[in-house]
């Protein structure tokens, strides 16, 4: 119980703490990728850069998963309860899908053609 | 002990004025009062809006006509950089510090701020560094490449003079300011609430500051860093802007707008706050969906950090680099319509009164939705193209900051103003001052979009009259002279309602949050005692009428309701349940705040003028002038339980883990791990991005060296763990013993890393080099700084002011030894790594 009430305040900037990282990451390795020329070394039906960047938004999509079943579990009991830190992990769970959505919609940019061209 | 407990409200007032009050005279000096500073806040940011507002009226002026001969270039190029420099850094960001610090106690029903010499400090550190840009203009000598002072243009080569240094220094002396404000905001909202009110319970506005201060404790250090890299560069020729050094002025741009970009919704959101406050009370109902505000403030502020390269898109970023921002730049319109309509909606099911706060909230609907709109008009890419640097740009940022900042805190001047000053208004001058200035903004800015599409780009001083331009700025010029008499009038009516007003009733609008529990205008301790909450609307819960609540807490019946010890005392509670915790020592005035900022003002000047011994002797002292606040603090025996009064006890901050100052060491490291993450991120960036690398040298680090920093840092790291255990904290000489190996251990570190910047070749010849330089030293000032406070810790220890219960200073310890270790590492890890990558 003590965890679920020092976590709570937590888990309402770890959404978007994902989503920061996963935009940062993105930027960051497609930055390097280009530089390095990994958009030139092609694996299977597409470059090595456009893959890493997919897996890299799959990584953490698949974190924001975690954080709402964990926000989702936290609330139940907290709710059940009528305990304060209800409000907070009710917070945190719309925050994570609010984080996931917008990893969506970020990671739309990876359908753009040109990885590289400036 | 000698508890005195009043017996009636009059005697308790007296009892508590005597302790809380600030002497008269040269004495207002010395005040540390949050009600007194944050006043002081307020006003200082209103004389600098009235010089940005001048230097406004003088650039319209010149832009009214073609070939206008009214100002020259250089002084045109000063006036329009120090109009922004003044309205961002020394107008819009003051004045929500000062208001906040004003009302965040009253509203969570607490006696001040956290730190109320921090409080101080801050304000004079942002008079002084603000005076230093104001002296600056008036000799002529302002900074004049634009408020965001790009590079090459703010480089030696094109700025030769003291103005770019100017803009570099007082504006990271003011910045000082805005960091201390953020710590203290975020403990305040975390420690100091009324018992009983956890987070669901806790008024928006304070969400909403707590929020802005957790961004401004994030975005203001990559500016810092920019602005010491830039003036390093400057001062010292090490080349980190310099392409052909291996530096990049793409950098700079990076760093500012890292800063740049949420500093909008950090000067927006506790505007919004102010309307989620203000609207809610005059349209006579609570507000719509509070918990979804929360969220969308929390979601506004992650997302306004994905949008910095939006003012980079023109300088030739790779096409999906150019997605991710815009896509996270339209995604920011959400959040932001989330509160719109919860607005609106509490409007719409409310029965709004058309008082005058609510004519300014009006206006920033309308105006702001605008400055919305054209906003995610320039997040895509190729319309952001087509008017980059015109004056569309111009009239949109002024929508948004005008409309999403200066409306509703106008509107907040007039809603809190019987608060302040305990008086109501006579006339109603305020009804045509918003006319005035709504008609005007809209005059001088929506016409000004036209002007832009037609081509005409920012910070020109003088257009031909064959460009089609004329009668556009003609209309915009009358327009900004006519808002001017529209800030003029507010001023008037201000003045008028605080010398001349009537007395104000108490409550005046019916509000239920517990700032109007107070006396108007307030008592410098807030309440005669503290209330107990259970509900989002305090003022309702003692008999349904705000009153009753005001009168039982005068009259002592809430905690605290008498004076122990002649201490200034206030409770800390539980982060989110908001359940008792603790019992809040808080200081009296002194004027080691204001002896503080002037030792730091010495500082600051001497590197301006290039005195860098009296710099250096200048940080020495400051340093030593902040450990000297804790002279004579703190307890010298263990207090254990006290009494709170309503028959419950709590122990002193000093026996509890979660005392103020512990987070306040926490949020300072993370600002502190910011600052160091964007010189990495720096150091890296050059690397993967700036023309001419590799370097044509690369360090080759002693082994030895970096061996005795590994050791002394983790020797440090283990001593300052194990000096606050039990077994330690219980016997003196064995945790003054840890504290000494601590010492020991930073020294070491210290001495390895001086040894590792004395390798490093000359640091002018190459980005590089600069950047590791400057690294290392960077952590050897921690290192430094670790010997201090160890052996600070040590004195503190022979002092008394340690036991088994009170750990506190050592804690606080302990958080920079285990710091500086990490980055330590890290930055050994860097300068061994980078050259082994580069050289395969």
């Amino acid at each position: 119980m003590t965890s679920l009430r020092n976590q709570a305040f937590l888990f309402m900037a770890l959404g978007f703490t994902v989503w920061a990282l996963a935009f940062s990451v993105l930027y960051g390795v497609q930055g390097t990728g280009c530089e390095l020329g990994w958009h030139r070394q092609p694996v299977g039906p597409l470059s090595l850069l456009r893959w890493l960047l997919i897996l890299i938004w799959a990584a953490h999509m698949a974190a924001l998963g975690w954080v709402y079943w964990r926000c989702r579990a936290a609330l139940a009991v907290t709710a059940a309860k009528a305990m304060p830190e209800a409000f907070l992990w009710r917070a945190s769970m719309a925050l994570s899908i609010t984080a996931a959505v917008a990893t969506v919609w970020i990671g739309l940019a990876l359908l753009v053609p040109s990885i590289c061209v400036v | 002990m000698t508890d005195t407990t009043a017996t009636d409200p009059i005697r308790l007032h007296k009892q508590l004025d005597r302790i809380w009050s600030t002497a008269p005279g040269f004495g207002r000096l010395s005040a540390v009062n949050h009600t007194i500073v944050g006043r002081r806040f307020i006003v200082t940011a209103f004389v600098f809006f009235g010089i940005g507002g001048i230097l406004a009226m003088l650039i319209r002026a010149q832009l009214a006509t073609p070939r206008s001969a009214f100002l020259g270039p250089e002084i045109y190029n000063q006036v329009f950089t120090m109009h922004g420099t003044a309205m961002m850094f020394l107008f819009a960001i003051p004045l929500f510090e000062g208001l906040a610090m004003y009302l965040l106690p009253k509203m969570l029903g607490a006696r001040d701020m956290a730190f109320p010499r921090l409080s101080a400090y801050g304000y004079w550190c942002y008079v002084f560094g603000g005076s230093m840009l104001i002296i600056g203009l008036v000799l002529g000598l302002a900074p004049d490449g634009g408020w965001f002072m790009y590079t090459p243009l703010s480089s030696r080569t094109y700025t030769p003079g003291i103005n770019a240094d100017i803009w570099l220094i007082g504006i990271t002396f003011v910045e000082i300011s805005a960091l201390s404000a953020a710590i203290e905001i975020i403990v305040t909202i975390f420690k100091l609430r009324a018992p009983g009110m956890s987070l669901d319970k806790m008024p928006l506005f304070a969400w909403y500051m707590l929020v802005t201060a957790f961004m401004m404790l994030f975005g203001f250090p990559p500016l810092i860093v920019g602005s010491v890299l830039l003036e390093i560069e400057r001062a010292f020729d090490l080349p980190f802007f310099d392409p052909a050094r291996g530096g990049d002025p793409l950098l700079w741009q990076h760093l500012f707008w890292l800063f740049g970009h949420p500093e909008v919704y950090i000067i927006f959101l506790p505007a919004a706050g102010v309307m989620s406050t203000v609207l809610p009370v005059l349209a006579r109902r609570e507000i719509i969906g509070y918990i979804w505000i929360v969220v969308s403030i929390v979601a506004m502020a992650f997302l306004s950090f994905g949008l910095w390269v939006h003012h980079m898109f023109t300088v030739g970023i790779p096409h999906l680099a150019l997605a991710f921002f815009s896509a996270a730049s339209t995604a920011v319109a959400f959040p932001t319509a989330v509160q719109f309509f919860a607005w609106i909606g509490t409007l719409a099911s409310g029965r709004p009164q058309l008082k005058l706060p609510m004519l300014f909230l009006l206006g920033f609907f309308f105006v702001f939705a605008m400055g919305g709109l054209t906003g995610v008009m320039l997040a895509i890419v190729p319309f952001n193209w087509q008017v980059h640097d015109t004056h569309f740009v111009v009239a949109h940022l002024h929508y948004v900051l005008v409309g999403g900042f200066i409306f509703p805190m106008l509107a907040a001047a007039y809603y809190w103003l019987p608060h302040f000053s305990g008086r109501s208004p006579r006339h109603s001058l305020g009804i045509t001052a918003f006319w005035l200035i709504f008609v005007g903004f809209n005059l001088t800015f929506l016409i000004m979009h036209l002007t832009g599409l037609l081509g005409m780009p920012r910070r020109i001083y003088t257009y031909d009259d064959a460009a089609g331009w004329e009668w556009l700025n003609l209309v915009s010029s009358i327009g900004s002279f006519v808002m001017a008499i529209g800030f003029a009038l507010f001023t008037v009516d201000i003045v008028l309602q605080v010398t001349m007003g009537r007395r104000a009733k108490r409550n005046p609008w019916g509000a239920k949050t517990l700032e109007w529990a107070t006396a108007m205008p307030p008592p410098t301790y807030n309440f005669a005692s503290l209330p107990s909450v259970t509900s989002r609307t305090p003022l309702t819960e003692s008999g349904g009428k705000s009153d009753n609540l005001a009168i039982d807490l005068a009259r002592g019946q809430g905690y605290l309701g008498f004076v122990r010890d002649g201490r200034l005392e206030t409770l800390g509670v539980e982060i989110t349940s908001g359940r008792l915790e603790q019992v809040v020592r808080l200081p009296n005035s002194t004027f080691i705040p204001l002896f503080t900022a002037m030792i730091t003002g010495v500082f600051f000047v001497s590197v301006l003028l290039k005195f860098y011994l009296v710099a250096a002797i200048g940080f020495v002292v400051t340093i030593a002038m902040l450990l000297m606040w804790t002279r004579g603090w703190g307890d010298r025996a263990d207090r254990g339980l006290m009494s709170v009064g309503l028959g419950e006890e709590a122990p002193p901050h000093t026996e509890v883990t979660g005392a103020p100052s512990n987070w306040a060491m926490t949020l300072g490291l993370f600002a502190n791990g910011t600052a160091y993450a964007s010189l990495a991120f720096g150091m890296l960036f050059l690397w993967v991005v700036a023309p001419n690398w590799p370097p044509p040298v690369l360090l080759d680090p002693s082994v030895l060296a970096s061996a005795l920093a590994v050791v002394g840092l983790a020797a440090a790291a283990f001593a300052a763990a194990r000096s606050v255990a039990p077994a330690a904290l219980a016997r003196a000489p064995q945790r003054e013993l840890w504290l000494a190996v601590a010492g020991a251990g930073h020294g070491a570190a210290l001495a390895g890393f001086v040894v590792l910047m004395t390798a490093v070749p000359d640091p002018t010849r190459h980005a590089y080099l600069a950047a590791t330089f400057v690294l290392l030293a960077y952590v050897a000032l921690h290192a430094a700084l670790g010997v201090v406070f160890a052996a600070y810790g040590i004195v503190r220890s022979r002092a008394g002011y340690v036991s088994a219960l009170r750990s506190l200073d050592l804690r606080i310890g302990a958080q920079w030894h285990r710091y500086t270790a990490a980055i330590g590492l890290i930055a050994l890890l860097l300068i061994h790594g980078l050259p082994r990558v580069m050289g395969s």
